[in-house]
């Protein structure tokens, strides 16, 4: 695992942690805590983007499969708030 | 069926050394079902509530019991219900609910805290308000407060002697909720020679109020809940289906990335060890989420 996979690693732990603090921090609040997971998952998809195309290896299929496990979070986020809603 | 959930978990030369459950098709499999089922419970929610829906325990009596414990605990003399401060608290949710707003001070400025207890006709000494929402019970409520250093400074003062509730359900700010109101107040408070300072009104810090000391007129109190047990409770059943299908997934890919580390195999697939973290974060998440707020 080279430097660039370490930084990478670093970046989305940190990215992830913040958001998914942040949004447990605004647990009253469903409006901010949506606001908070959508941003995060967002970020987390480019930075599976970015991190394939630095390792010159990134397909569709790769970016459809980060799509697809953010929507994955996204559901079960909105499942488990479904009468919140 | 060994073979099946071998080939769901399991990389091999049958699944393209892929367990299946990380296919990109079962992935979208999984999202659409999880978006049915969350149609599907809503439904079930909004036509029968009875059989399925949010289990509520949160009972005046519960609450009061709870705070004059804490306070025993702390050396002080427990809280009387007071049907004036009962109706303040009534009419301060109802206030919320009709103008949409999550505080102590409505969004026009002029309606306080204190208003809706004057109104009342509870002639106040001091005054002091507890907010919370979106707590499924009693405990978790007078927790959440005691946590809180200026809802704990309310509970815990000895300015206090008596204190009304009420438990409102209602959508406020798009979400559907129960709302929790405490008022506290003295009337016949003995000042101490700091205290007899405090004759006339001040604007409060934060959600502590004070004032002046008049006659009050005793109002007998009605016990208020707000009690659901649904046949299953939708927070335990979202929360578990969750979580099952969130391990699962996680556990397929620890294995995929443990498999893949072995062998030396390359794939056109993204980092295991990205979506692992996405998913033990988010279920970390899951697991210290509660779901209310205090003010």
């Amino acid at each position: 695992m080279g430097f660039t996979h370490k930084t990478y690693y670093i970046a989305e732990s940190v990215l992830l942690l913040v958001g998914f603090s942040a949004a447990a921090y605004f647990s009253s609040q469903i409006k901010m805590q949506i606001a908070f997971i959508s941003t995060t998952l967002v970020g987390y998809i480019v930075l599976g983007v970015i991190h394939h195309k630095t390792h010159h290896n990134l397909k569709i299929k790769i970016v459809v499969e980060y799509l697809l496990v953010a929507l994955l979070v996204a559901s079960a986020f909105l499942f488990l708030n479904s009468s919140r809603l | 069926m060994k073979d099946f959930l071998l080939q769901l978990f399991i990389p091999h030369q049958h699944n393209n050394f892929r367990a299946k459950l990380l296919h990109n098709s079962t992935l979208f499999i999984l999202v659409i079902f999880i978006f049915l089922l969350s149609f599907l419970f809503h439904t079930i929610e909004t036509r029968h509530p009875d059989i399925l829906g949010i289990s509520y325990s949160i009972t005046e009596n519960e609450i009061l019991v709870k705070t004059n414990q804490v306070r025993q605990e702390n050396g002080l003399s427990p809280l009387t219900l007071n049907a004036q401060l009962e109706h303040a608290a009534e009419v301060k949710a109802s206030d919320m609910f009709y103008k949409n707003y999550w505080a102590h001070f409505a969004p026009d400025g002029s309606t306080t805290p204190w208003l809706f207890i004057k109104n009342s006709g509870y002639e106040y000494l001091y005054a002091g308000e507890n907010l919370a929402k979106g707590f499924t019970n009693s405990s978790d409520i007078v927790n959440a407060w005691m946590k809180s250093p200026t809802h704990r400074e309310n509970m815990l003062s000895s300015r206090f002697k008596d204190v009304g509730f009420a438990i409102v359900e209602g959508k406020l700010q798009g979400e559907d909720t129960v709302l929790v109101v405490e008022m506290f107040g003295s009337q016949n408070f003995i000042p101490t020679q700091t205290e007899s300072k405090t004759t006339n009104e001040e604007k409060p810090t934060n959600n502590n109020l004070l004032g002046q000391s008049q006659q009050v007129v005793k109002i007998p109190v009605q016990p208020k809940s707000y009690i659901t047990e649904p046949k299953i409770d939708l927070a335990l059943g979202t929360r578990t289906i969750s979580l099952i299908i969130l391990f699962l997934v996680l556990g397929a890919f620890v294995v995929d990335f443990i498999f893949t580390e072995k062998k030396r195999i390359t794939r056109i697939v993204g980092h295991n060890l990205d979506h692992i973290l996405l998913v033990i974060i988010f279920i970390i998440f899951i697991l210290i989420q509660k779901g209310g707020g205090v003010l």
